[in-house]
C-alpha cells in the first residue's frame, strides 16, 4: 500500500511522531562515535532502525512491528524516569521543557496512538462463516 | 539553592531573560486555547475554534505549530532591545498569522504551512551556525515547528512525494539538532569568568577580573609544586603503577582517573591528583597535567589564584555502562541507553606541558597537537 493512502488519522500522527524520534535517535547516537564511544551507539542504532522499519509498514502495523515500537518508548519512558530520580536525588531542577516534549510526552503520544491504530483484520460477517462453503 | 544555580552553565540548557516573555506569552496563548473551548459556537471565537475542530489531523498540527510559532515570535520582540532581529520575529509572528488564515479558510494548506514552518526552520539553522547560542524556548518553538512541518510533509499523496517528504524531513530534523549544536558550542567556550560556558560546562559566577599579586604568587607556587610532584608520571608506566588507569590512550585529553585518591579527603594535593591528563602523541603518551576534584557534590573548590584558578562542573552529561557518551542534545535527547547526570564534582585542570597558554582552564586541540609534535 502507498504511503499515506488508507491511513487513519491517528496511524498519520504516529507516523509524524516516529519519523522525528527515529530521526533524533539516530543524531543523538551518533554523538557517540564523535566522542569515541562506539559501543554506545549500539542502542540507538538499533531502535533508530527498529522505528524506521516500522514506519514502512504503519499503515498496518503487524504484531512485531507494535511490539518493537513499545520496547522503544518504554525505554525512552523508562529513562526520562532514571533522569528525573536522578534530578530530584542530586537535588536540581526537574526536567527541561524540551526534554519533557520528547522523553516524556512524545512516548505517551506514541502508545496511545499505537492502541488507537489498531486496525483489526475485517472478519467475514456470520453469515458468510455458516455458508461459506456454498 | 538548587546546586545547578550555583553555576552558569551554557544557554541552551536554560531560558535566557530575554525569553522569558516569550515563554509567558506561551503560557497565556495556552490558557486562551482552553478557555475559547467553552465558548458558545454561534459568537466568532466559537466558530474560530469550531473550524479548527473540522480540521483533518495534518492541517490541525500545521495550524497548531503555527501559532505556536507566532505566539514564541511575538514574544521575543518584547524580549529584546528593537533592532533588525526583532522586525524579523515581528515579521514572523504576522506570516504564521497569515499562514493560520490561509488553512482555515481552506487554502492551500500543505505549500503554506512547509514554506513557512520550513523558512522558519531554515533562519534558526542559518543564525545558529553564524554563531547564535540557541536555549530552552527557542528549541521548545523549533520541536513544534518541526511537528508542523512533519505534518504538512507527510504523507504527500503519490509514492515518490511520500517519499521525498519523509526523506526532507529527516534531512531538517538532523540538520536542526546539528546546527543547534554548531550554535551553542561556537557561542560558548573558555573556562574563566565572564566567558560563556559551552553545553555541559557549569562556570561559578564570578566576578571578571584580574588576580591580585597575591593570588598570582599563590597560582605560580601551586603550579610550580604540581610540576614537580608529576614528573615521575610523564612514564605513563609508572602512572599505572600508582593507580591510575592508563588503559589505551587514542585522543588528546585522555583522563585516567585513580579511584584510591577520590573521596580521599585530600583537596587539591599536588602529591595527589585524582587524575593525570595524557594526550596519544607521535611517539607515544605525553603528560599534559592533572585534574584535580573535590570529594562531594556542591562542594566549592579553593580558588587559591582568584580568577586565574576557576572551578568548573560538568552538567548534563550523558553516561551508560560504556562510559561517557555525550550531553543532552539540543532536543532534548541522550542517546538511548544512556541516562541524564544533573551535575557533577567541582574539578579544576592543570597543565604542566611547557608554555601552555593557560595553565589551570582549557587546551585547544591544535595547540596540544602542535605541542606535542604532531
Amino acid at each position: 500500500m502507498p504511503e499515506g493512502k488508507g491511513m487513519t488519522s491517528h496511524q498519520l500522527l504516529l507516523r509524524i511522531i516516529l519519523i522525528v524520534q527515529a530521526t533524533l535517535l539516530g543524531v543523538s547516537g551518533l554523538e557517540s562515535l564523535v566522542l569515541g564511544n562506539p559501543l554506545a551507539l549500539l542502542i540507538p542504532g538499533l531502535a533508530t532502525v527498529g522505528l524506521m522499519l516500522a514506519i514502512r509498514r504503519i499503515d498496518w502495523i503487524p504484531t512485531w512491528s507494535r511490539r518493537r515500537i513499545r520496547i522503544v518508548e518504554w525505554m525512552i519512558l523508562v529513562t526520562a524516569a532514571i533522569n528525573l530520580l536522578l534530578a530530584v536525588f542530586m537535588n536540581q531542577r526537574l526536567l527541561e521543557p524540551v526534554v519533557i516534549a520528547t522523553q516524556v510526552i512524545a512516548p505517551i503520544a506514541v502508545l496511545r496512538l499505537l492502541k488507537l491504530s489498531i486496525t483489526p483484520p475485517a472478519l467475514p460477517a456470520r453469515k458468510d462463516l455458516v455458508h461459506g462453503s456454498r | 539553592m538548587v546546586p545547578v544555580d550555583q553555576y552558569l552553565i551554557s544557554p541552551l540548557y536554560r531560558t535566557i531573560d530575554e525569553h522569558q516573555t516569550a515563554a509567558a506569552f506561551l503560557l497565556i496563548s495556552a490558557l486562551v486555547f482552553w478557555w475559547a473551548r467553552k465558548a458558545r459556537p454561534d459568537t466568532r471565537r466559537g466558530h474560530l475554534y469550531e473550524s479548527f475542530g473540522q480540521l483533518g489531523p495534518s492541517p490541525k498540527t500545521a495550524v497548531a505549530a503555527m501559532a505556536f510559532s507566532s505566539v514564541a515570535h511575538f514574544g521575543l520582540v518584547f524580549g529584546h532591545e528593537p533592532n533588525g532581529l526583532t522586525l524579523g520575529y515581528l515579521a514572523t509572528a504576522a506570516a504564521m498569522g497569515y499562514g493560520i488564515r490561509v488553512v482555515m479558510t481552506g487554502g492551500r494548506w500543505r505549500r503554506w504551512s512547509a514554506g513557512l514552518l520550513g523558512g522558519s526552520l531554515a533562519a534558526f539553522a542559518f543564525a545558529t551556525v553564524g554563531g547564535t547560542a540557541p536555549d530552552q524556548i527557542a528549541m521548545l518553538t523549533k520541536l513544534v515547528e518541526l511537528t508542523g512541518l512533519a505534518a504538512a510533509l507527510s504523507p504527500m499523496p503519490g509514492v515518490r512525494l511520500a517519499r521525498v517528504g519523509t526523506a526532507s524531513l529527516v534531512i531538517v530534523t538532523a540538520a536542526l539538532s546539528i546546527s543547534s549544536w554548531a550554535g551553542a558550542f561556537s557561542s560558548g567556550g573558555g573556562h574563566h569568568h565572564g566567558d560563556t560556558p559551552p553545553p555541559a560546562v557549569a562556570l561559578p559566577h564570578g566576578e571578571d577580573r584580574n588576580p591580585t599579586d597575591s593570588e598570582l604568587l599563590a597560582a605560580d607556587e601551586f603550579h610550580r609544586r604540581v610540576v614537580e610532584e608529576l614528573a615521575p608520571y610523564r612514564d605513563a608506566a609508572v602512572a599505572a603503577e600508582a593507580g591510575y588507569k592508563i588503559g589505551k590512550i587514542t585522543t588528546l585529553d585522555f583522563h585516567a582517573d585513580n579511584p584510591s585518591f577520590k573521596n580521599d579527603g585530600r583537596i587539591m594535593d599536588p602529591a595527589h591528583p585524582e587524575t593525570l591528563v595524557y594526550a596519544a602523541g607521535p611517539d607515544g603518551p605525553v603528560l599534559l597535567g592533572a585534574m584535580f576534584q573535590m570529594d562531594e557534590l556542591g562542594d566549592t573548590g579553593p580558588a587559591i589564584g582568584g580568577p586565574l584558578t576557576v572551578w568548573h562542573a560538568h552538567d548534563h552529561v550523558c553516561i551508560s555502562f560504556t562510559g561517557i557518551t555525550g550531553a543532552v542534545s539540543p532536543l532534548g535527547a541522550c542517546s538511548l541507553g544512556s541516562v541524564a547526570i544533573p551535575i557533577t564534582n567541582e574539578m579544576i585542570h592543570v597543565f604542566v606541558l611547557d608554555g601552555a597558554p593557560d595553565r589551570f582552564g582549557e587546551l585547544s586541540d591544535d595547540w596540544i597537537k602542535q605541542a606535542i609534535g604532531f
